[in-house]
């Protein structure tokens, strides 16, 4: 029985986040991106530019440009992908489909975050997050798909107003057995297939001043994942899983 | 004086470079021949440049080699690229069944005295097109196989 | 509707939900602005791409290559879970060749994403068995070629859903094949081949050309 119950998951990118107290330097940085690239051979300078207004009226108004600089990783096929940011300091790592199950995807962290703290050291984590993007392509047998034969997430409005052409859910919500925020978008989005309609259900399962260590960091991570499959499988109906195809026990 | 303009004889053939982008392949890259678009006019041209054949003397293998001589002293010619020749007369009766009344002129340029051009083609016709890759068209000698002379580059 | 805050439908496992009263506009409104920005999520890592700096026809040219076909795989992870596997991998190795710096034409386009994006739609429409050969057109459009014997079909991708196709079959000993196209939107392609019989060109049991 594969790890995952899907043979063919809607998951469109995972991501595992890790935000940290302190600025990272360009130097350090660099130091990174120079390490990490046998693994992801190509490398994309991200940047942002940032304007500093004088507030005090008396002196002369002089906007000052400020160059951030970050760096995208990737591997060729452009499924795995690494953001290192220095401002807000962070390392972000990306899966895009096709998912290749949990263990892989874990691995992948655990081996990044192995050469990120050797070449960086110990910088204190602010934030740990775990982010699941699913969209869900059901095919229109009738002109009207019924939102809730499929999702278990979506507005409830007054049937008078007739069915609903656009929607955007967003909520936040505490999981209070691995204390952290849930914040869930669910949204009506341009189906990439021909006679579909699709929907978006986009989990981000956070906490803020998480663990400082490597194993309890993991843990939570893993406990994360399980807590995001338990959210998951309950904003989804039985006619959404069959979409999936599930593996058969 | 202006030059006299020449129509090319019916019998004789013309070569076109075709790059590996619009070649024909199957699924693994395996050549087939050529697509439409090999023979389209890109927005700045008013006619489809060729190479007259039989302005080059020798035999037939010599003609060949020495017009892909002079697309390679001229142009970038990429390794995986092709040449198609056509007949003059075929070209002009495949135009002419697609509604197309092409005339096929001796144009040669100070770097390629070979050169002609395929005057009149509608632009973007894609069965016409279609019916240039697939019948007009209808030998196509690839790049690697004619040999490099010394010098040729 | 204006005012009115719907409260959505949430499966009870989830917890309680925390939302903002709503009691008017103006201030209260650019506050439930303020906080539905920060319930939305942050653009995923796969959407961030850096800014060029130089105009694309001053970049280098592998710089300009590589990042459409960055676009494109990026693309095609959107639909992956639609896809078989080894016909991804092998669909992105002719796309790699396609833009083979080394083969690459003076003044052509790489793949657009417009163009890719209706080829995607074509191509989970269509299922076929067999891929086809890919080639580009001068502007970037992709095209897909299939090939049985002496029969030919030639689809060209175009931006906004758009596609134009022709197809050519002899039958039995006629010399002159007999040919067709169609330019329509992409949902109709289906339709528009189906009269043609086009599993002589998509189906597996078709394979059978012969290499110029």
């Amino acid at each position: 029985m594969p790890e995952q119950p899907y043979k063919r998951p809607p998951i469109t990118e995972a991501v595992i986040g890790i935000r940290f107290a302190d600025p990272i330097d360009s130097a350090t940085l660099d130091k990174v991106a120079s390490a990490i690239k046998p693994l992801y051979p190509r490398e994309d300078i991200l940047k942002g530019v940032q304007f500093q207004m004088r507030l005090d009226a008396t002196l002369p108004t002089a906007p000052q440009s400020i160059e951030q600089i970050g760096y995208r990783l990737s591997s060729p096929d452009q499924t795995h992908i690494l953001i290192l940011m220095p401002t807000p300091p962070s390392l972000t790592m990306s899966q895009l489909a096709p998912y290749p199950g949990w263990d892989q995807f874990f691995g992948r962290f655990c081996r990044d975050w192995s050469v990120w703290k050797k070449s960086v050291g110990y910088i204190k984590i602010t934030r740990v997050g775990v982010r699941y993007i699913n969209r869900i392509d059901i095919p229109m047998v009738d002109p009207i798909v019924y939102e809730e034969e499929f999702l278990n997430v979506y507005p409830h409005i007054p049937e008078v107003l007739g069915p609903m052409m656009q929607y955007s859910v967003q909520t936040q919500s505490y999981i209070s057995d691995i204390e952290c925020v849930l914040t869930l978008n669910s949204s009506v989005v341009p189906s990439p297939l021909i006679g579909h309609r699709s929907f978006v259900i986009d989990l981000d399962i956070g906490k803020d001043s998480p663990p400082q260590n490597d194993t309890d960091l993991y843990d939570l991570i893993n406990r994360i994942r399980v807590a995001k499959n338990r959210v998951f499988e309950a904003c989804i109906t039985n006619r959404a899983r069959e979409l999936f195809e599930p593996w058969l026990e | 004086m202006q030059a006299k303009i020449t129509n090319l004889p019916d019998e004789d053939h013309v070569m076109r470079y075709v790059p590996w982008g619009r070649l024909r392949k199957d699924e693994d890259d395996n050549v087939l021949g050529f697509l439409g678009d090999a023979f389209i006019l890109k927005p700045n041209e008013d006619h489809l440049s060729v190479n007259w054949l039989e302005y080059f003397d020798g035999d037939r293998d010599a003609k060949i080699q020495a017009s892909v001589k002079v697309f390679r002293n001229t142009m970038g010619v990429g390794g995986k690229s092709a040449f198609g020749i056509g007949n003059v007369a075929k070209i002009k009766e495949v135009c002419r069944a697609n509604g197309a009344n092409v005339r096929i002129v001796y144009e040669p340029r100070d770097d390629n005295k070979s050169h002609s051009g395929i005057r009149r083609l509608p632009r973007d016709d894609f069965m016409l097109l279609e019916a240039l890759a697939a019948d007009a068209f209808a030998e196509l000698i690839h790049n690697a196989a004619v040999p490099f002379e010394e010098g040729s580059g | 509707m204006a005012g009115v805050v719907v409260h959505p439908q949430m499966p009870t496992v989830l917890g309680p939900t925390v939302l903002p009263g709503v009691e008017a506009f103006g201030v209260e409104a650019n506050e439930i602005a303020r906080l539905i920005a920060k319930l939305r999520n942050e653009p995923s890592p796969a959407s961030l791409r850096s800014t060029p700096r130089l105009a694309p026809n001053e970049q280098p040219l592998e710089t300009r290559l590589f990042d459409a076909l960055a676009a494109v795989k990026i693309l095609t992870a959107q639909v992956a879970m639609h896809l078989d596997g080894e016909w991804r991998r092998k669909l992105f190795a002719q796309l790699d060749s396609l833009h083979d710096p080394e083969e690459w034409e003076s003044g052509d386009e790489p793949v657009s994403q417009s163009s890719f994006a209706t080829f995607l739609k074509a191509i989970l429409s269509i299922r076929p068995e067999r891929r086809p050969g890919l080639g580009l057109s001068h502007s970037g459009n992709l095209i897909a070629a299939w090939t049985t014997r002496r029969d030919r079909l030639t689809i060209e991708f175009l931006p906004n859903d758009r596609v134009r196709w022709v197809l050519g079959r002899y039958h039995d000993t006629e010399e002159e094949p007999a040919r067709y196209a169609g330019h329509t939107h992409v949902s109709e392609l289906v339709e528009g081949l189906s009269p043609h019989h086009p599993e002589h060109w998509f189906s597996d049991a078709s394979k059978n050309h012969e290499p110029s």
